[in-house]
């Protein structure tokens, strides 16, 4: 077996758990190899046994974390959660150890830090929600201008060839003046019709593509 | 080995071998491997229990053109780990007194 089969086999073994942690023993092991270097694979993988025992001791830890306690230690500190709750308890010793003057004082400046700071929490979350949605205003605008300007400009375009068709016999100076106007609005409508192929075509897939990335981005950091 | 090591000795060992500084995965397992019969695949599940807890934290370097996973030990896995050292000299006090004195010591 290569070290490449090992970890294809590994990372089908993982299946059932989700795909977080199975990256992340993948990952181990790939790692691991590069470490060894490459004349120690055949060794690494001799002592890792099959992947499906790997795999196995990975699936049967992940299972007893979900069910047990995680800590011998934790009972007498009721630390259940990790550094969260760990530092949330040390905050509560030490509420604990205050006198009552303290205690007031600490329950005070905490309300008046929660009055202070609340509105500008609001404030400043409602200002960047508001720029976030003019922003998607503008570019639905534009998305939308574009085509109308360019369906516009084919529509004056005929109305004034009609026009011109009407008056070629009775004024033809006029005639040739609403005909070159209606040469204009073809050039505007040519010009528009390149813009809106490039929003649709070009811009539309990038500004897609590029938020696609960024929540992809946001979901892997969380 | 006539005794099996348990999941909370293997944790205890790991954190004392990042007690002084941070390590890969690859370098924990050897170092742990070079006092103790674990197999090369014991210490993945460990590593990420113990990341899982808040015992330890992992952060990627770059090296050589690839990236090494290091892991560190938290203010809290050094408190875990002053726990299992106060445990395990019980622990062992308890056993050398059966084991090699019958009980009879103190």
């Amino acid at each position: 077996m290569s070290r490449k089969e090992f970890l294809s086999q590994l990372e089908q073994a993982l299946q059932g758990m989700p795909a977080e942690e199975c990256r992340r023993a993948v990952e181990y092991y790939e790692n691991y190899f590069d470490e060894a270097g490459p004349e120690n694979e055949q060794e690494v993988l001799q002592q890792l046994g099959t992947p499906e025992k790997v795999a196995a001791d990975i699936l049967r830890d992940y299972r007893d974390v979900a069910q047990r306690p995680q800590n011998p230690h934790e009972n007498n500190r009721n630390n259940t959660h990790g550094p969260k709750n760990g530092s949330s308890q040390q905050m509560r010793d030490r509420f604990r150890s205050m006198d009552n003057g303290q205690k007031l004082l600490m329950l005070v400046l905490l309300l008046v830090a929660a009055v202070v700071i609340a509105p500008v929490c609001v404030g400043v979350i409602g200002g960047i929600g508001g720029i976030l949605f003019a922003l998607i205003c503008v570019v639905c605008t534009v998305f939308f201008l574009v085509p109308a300007l360019d369906l516009v400009a084919w529509a004056g375009m005929i109305a004034l060839l009609f026009a011109a068709g009407v008056h070629v016999s009775t004024n033809p100076i006029l005639a040739l003046l609403l005909f070159g106007l209606a040469l204009i609005c073809a050039a505007c409508g040519v010009l528009l019709g390149q813009l809106t192929k490039y929003l649709f075509c070009g811009v539309f897939p990038a500004m897609l593509r590029g938020m696609v990335q960024f929540i992809r981005r946001i979901l892997h950091l969380s | 080995m006539s005794f099996p090591i348990s999941a909370g000795l293997l944790d205890a060992v790991v954190l004392s071998v990042l007690e002084m500084e941070d390590a890969y995965g690859y370098r924990i397992t050897q170092q742990v491997r070079s006092k103790l019969n674990v197999s090369e695949s014991t210490l993945y599940p460990v590593l990420r229990r113990l990341e899982k807890n808040g015992d330890l934290t992992v952060y990627d370097r770059a090296f050589d053109g690839r990236n090494r996973r290091y892991y560190a030990i938290t203010p809290i896995g050094r408190q875990h780990l002053a726990d299992y050292r106060r445990d395990w000299y019980q622990y062992r006090n308890g056993i050398e007194a059966l084991l090699f004195a019958g009980g009879k010591a103190e």
